[in-house]
């Protein structure tokens, strides 16, 4: 067999084969993607007018003692700055800390994806600090509304617990 | 799959729910921004960040897309761009030499059929890994996007303008010798 008989579009079909077999989609991605976008065109749906805040940063830490381990999350927006730290215990159950930069009060909604119909709501105070906690494992989204009207509400993107 | 994302698309627009409408074309292209994505060397939490950004900025934006047929490479535009950000904005990007080579096959195989198709995939794969970095990274996009512009997957890939026509042709053509190298295609 002469190689000539390798078109091109024969050959990107053997290396999307490859990349298929060697780094295949993870589990679940597409379904999870599916909660994101229905959770998204709800909102878009009644008109919720946030802005978007993106992952900048994240890092895991080993907090070692009884199965315990933390990670914090970085967002950011054109204004502010949305720093979450998550602790999930031995039992599961998750606590979520957050520091909004620079220290705004809000009311904070944490809300489950794929919508469970189940909300945390939480305030900030004036340090722009607040807590939630017994989160059970999953996917979440927290939105934040300031107190003062002027500022539009902000809101992350999903992020596991 | 473009022409199945372009009616799911249309589907969605028109009011249609399920696999015919938003549902639908996320399954059909989250496979595809994965592979568009994980050719930026993102670790997987990154590059699911990465695809999640590109859905949301979708549903957002979903008026900004006049032609339904140019929503597969506004997907992958979007998260090729996005890719390209992280990966350049942190040092969390990883050379792929360093994850674990993992054969997945489907279940139920007959033992020789199965062992007759993993040789057969690891001689694929073999050739594939032999190219050289860039050339992986060049050609799983252009394997996985309809047509990609090529201007900007060049500065993306930190390679010159004008190359990329030139580069994927060398680049298909050491596939070529790969392939006949490690026998996958006998």
């Amino acid at each position: 067999m002469s190689h000539t008989d390798l078109s091109r579009e024969g050959l990107l079909a053997l290396v999307r084969r490859a990349w298929t077999e060697h780094d295949p989609v993870p589990d679940g991605l597409a379904e999870r993607m599916q909660a994101v976008a229905q959770g998204e065109a709800a909102l878009v749906e009644v008109d919720l007018d946030y802005e978007l805040l993106m992952l900048v940063d994240r890092s895991t830490e080993l907090a070692g003692a009884r199965g315990t381990a933390a990670y914090t999350l970085r967002f950011a927006g054109a204004d502010l700055d949305l720093l979450l730290r998550a602790v999930t215990g031995g039992d599961g159950a998750a606590r979520l800390d957050g520091w909004v930069a620079p220290a705004t009060a809000c009311s904070v909604g944490v809300s489950a994806v794929p919508d469970t119909g189940r909300t945390w709501e939480v305030t900030s105070d004036e340090l722009g600090r607040f807590e939630v906690t017994g989160l059970p494992p999953g996917m979440y989204r927290v939105f934040l509304t300031p107190d003062d009207t002027g500022v539009r509400p902000f809101g992350t993107p999903a992020f596991e617990i | 799959m473009w022409a199945e994302a372009e009616e799911r698309f249309r589907g969605w627009v028109n009011g249609a729910t399920g696999d015919d409408g938003l549902d639908g074309l996320v399954r059909v292209m989250t496979p595809v921004l994965w592979h568009v994505v994980r050719a930026y060397r993102l670790e997987q939490d990154a590059a699911e960040d990465v695809i999640q950004t590109t859905w949301l900025a979708l549903v957002r934006r979903r008026d900004a897309i006049e032609d339904p047929a140019a929503v597969g490479g506004w997907l992958t535009t979007t998260a090729r761009r996005e890719a390209w950000r992280t990966s350049s904005a942190t040092r969390r990007a990883v050379p792929t030499e360093d994850e674990t080579i993992a054969l997945h096959l489907p279940r139920q195989r007959s033992a020789e059929t199965a062992a007759l198709e993993s040789e057969e995939a690891d001689r694929l794969w073999l050739a594939v890994d032999t190219l050289p970095e860039r050339c992986r990274r060049l050609l799983r996009i252009v394997a996985f996007e309809n047509r990609p512009d090529y201007s900007e997957v060049a500065a993306t890939l930190d390679m010159p303008v004008g190359s990329i026509g030139p580069t994927r042709g060398r680049c298909l053509a050491k596939l070529r010798v790969a392939l006949l190298q490690t026998g996958a295609l006998s």
